[in-house]
């Protein structure tokens, strides 16, 4: 194990305990205040929390609040980059110097410090901006430098708090594809909103609320199979919460969607039923036919997403044609029936 | 008004008081301008006493302003990037000598440093003599112009953020790296403008260093102490140096200005 860490930030309600694999890339997702950051910063020893222990390739890099004595290690010694949303580029430096920072400050002479840094901004696809200042970088280019800068200082565990969040859409995937190839085999978490990051960068997701871990997997599987609400939003499906009653989650108010279990779930036991809101039917009237799930649902919201149109409710979304919306006449406040096969739906323990 | 910018209208009333007070401070200098006897200008500030104060004046005023950075600079860092308690009692007590009366400063210094003041009796076991010397002069300018780099760095600390330094020490840098080659690259116009600042307030320094270091010519004369002596006897000579005083003071506000602070 690369990094273990379990924390305690009390005035945060901040409580959680990952851990991160050699060569691993762990993705943190969750909504904002949650304490993804919070996270990154008691990892970087930016932060010192109020109880807790962590360690990186099997050194303590704290271990406070408990009785007896407390170790801290301060932040330039852990061996921990930190990358954040803003390339926080030092502006009186050039992009080589910036990047050559981190080597000058471990004690390599100025020389090879250059060479190094001549390295990582090639890595980065870079090197042509070695002479510029910050000031002459556009957002994608600084950013790009910033990745070059935190992996010349050699981390043992590179830490990314939304690393492409300040960023143009246009560039992000460039972006994207740069952090790609540069976590490859790296011990690396990346805090994120967004869940391509998480498919695309990450091994393992963590799900972060209220400054808790509600939920951990390997990424295709978290995403495929979200338990969290948090999850199944980015994910895009819906998700209903609930107890096993009969081949169905029982839900708050006292909805019940019918699905497939994909393992015995014993009755009454908490379960997550899932659906994506493609599957989804939308109709003014309870409709008649195979038996289906019919949810009683008042618009919230309408937005295009891809060539549909998202419909979102004040629990559940659906996606349905355009065409559709304009035929069935449907705005915010409008209430409608949801309908979903049976078949459409995965139910997992929770 | 810079081309394509936009802003609502003053009220039309306000430009009478501004012009007034702009008036205000313009025409005595002007005044000085008129009372000037430009046929013997040169010779009036070349006299040796005049000579003499304005030399001592620009060597006390150069120590005083590395003292205020050298205390300064750590005393900034402190009130910027830590937090503990009595903290605001500490920033208000540093700042006190900007609303202090300086004669009040002076008495304060004097028994602190005075013969039977509070280290009087330490400084004469060591053999030295500080009230009415030139070091009384150094350190009645330091403790009148300390406050004003405090101040300003304080702000640039501040304006600049923690957010570098915090990226630097994940990089590996030690907090001595981190202040070397981030903080103070980041904040120095703040602290150039800090030092200048203090300089004008060392050179223009008074009440002071009257009361605490007397006024000895070549001693503890300062330039305006000579023009405070010299008004009594040869008022042209007073207004001569006060001239070289407006020059130095028009020079440094322009210096600072020209860092883009103030």
């Amino acid at each position: 194990m690369s990094l273990e860490v379990s924390a305690t930030v009390s005035d945060r309600g901040f409580e959680l305990s990952m851990h991160v694999g050699v060569g691993e890339t762990l993705a943190v997702l969750g909504p904002n205040g949650s304490g993804k950051s919070t996270a990154m910063s008691v990892i970087a020893g930016l932060l010192r929390p109020d109880a807790g222990t962590a360690s990186l390739d099997g050194r303590v890099l704290f271990d406070v609040g408990t009785a007896g004595k407390s170790v801290w290690v301060p932040p330039h010694d852990r061996g921990v980059a930190l990358l954040a949303q803003e390339p926080l580029l030092f502006p009186h430096l050039s992009a080589l110097d910036n990047v050559a920072f981190g080597p000058r400050s471990l004690g390599q002479a100025r020389s090879k410090s250059r060479t190094l840094a001549e390295h990582w901004l090639e890595q980065v696809d870079a090197a042509q901006y070695a002479d510029r200042r910050p000031a002459q970088l556009s957002g994608g280019q600084a950013q790009r430098i910033a990745v070059a800068r935190a992996l010349a200082a050699d981390p043992r565990l590179l830490l990314l708090d939304e690393p492409m969040a300040a960023l143009d859409v246009a560039v992000a995937p460039a972006i994207r594809q740069m952090l790609r190839k540069v976590l490859q085999d790296r011990s690396a978490v990346i805090v994120t909103h967004d869940v391509l990051d998480a498919l695309l960068l990450a091994d393992r997701v963590l799900v972060v609320e209220d400054g808790h871990v509600v939920e951990e997997g390997p990424t295709v599987e978290l995403l495929a199979r979200p338990r969290s609400a948090f999850a199944a939003r980015i994910a895009g499906l819906n998700m209903v919460r609930g107890s096993l009653d009969g081949h169905g989650v029982r839900g708050p108010d006292d909805l019940l969607v019918e699905g497939i279990a994909d393992q015995p779930i014993g009755q009454g036991d908490p379960a997550v039923a899932v659906f994506r809101p493609s599957a989804v039917g939308v109709y003014r009237q309870p409709p008649g036919g195979s038996p289906r799930n019919v949810m009683g649902v008042t618009i919230t919201e309408l937005e295009p997403f891809g060539d549909q149109i998202r419909v979102r409710t004040d629990r559940l979304s659906a996606d349905i044609t355009a065409t559709a919306v304009a035929e069935l006449d449907l705005a915010p406040g409008t209430d409608v029936i949801f309908t979903v096969k049976a078949s459409e739906v995965a139910i997992y323990r929770s | 008004m810079a081309h394509g910018s936009r802003q609502v209208g003053l009220p039309t009333w306000v430009f009478v008081p501004a012009a007034a007070g702009a008036l205000f401070v313009v025409l005595p200098l002007a005044a000085i301008l008129t009372r000037v006897e430009w046929s013997d200008f040169f010779s009036l500030i070349t006299s040796d006493s005049s000579v003499d104060a304005l030399q001592l004046s620009l060597r006390t005023s150069s120590v005083s302003t590395l003292l205020c950075v050298v205390f300064g600079v750590p005393m900034a860092m402190v009130l910027a990037r830590t937090s503990f308690r009595g903290q605001q009692l500490m920033r208000s007590l540093v700042l006190l000598p900007l609303v202090l009366p300086p004669v009040v400063g002076g008495i304060a210094l004097l028994y602190t440093f005075g013969r039977r003041g509070l280290l009087g009796h330490t400084f004469e076991v060591l053999g030295i003599e500080v009230a009415f010397s030139t070091t009384a002069v150094v350190l009645a300018q330091t403790f009148v112009a300390l406050p004003f780099l405090v101040v300003s760095l304080e702000g640039a600390l501040r304006t600049a953020g923690g957010r570098y330094e915090a990226v630097a020490s994940t990089l590996g840098a030690r907090p001595t790296t981190v202040f070397r080659r981030v903080t103070l690259p980041l904040v120095l116009p703040g602290l150039v403008s800090g030092a200048v600042l203090s300089f004008a307030r060392a050179l223009g320094e008074f009440g002071a260093t009257i009361t605490f270091a007397g006024s000895l010519q070549g001693v503890t004369r300062t330039l305006p102490l000579e023009i405070y002596l010299q008004r009594e006897s040869d008022a042209d000579a007073a207004v001569a140096l006060s001239l070289v005083l407006v020059i130095v003071a028009v020079v440094v506000i322009g210096l600072a200005r020209g860092r883009g602070e103030i």
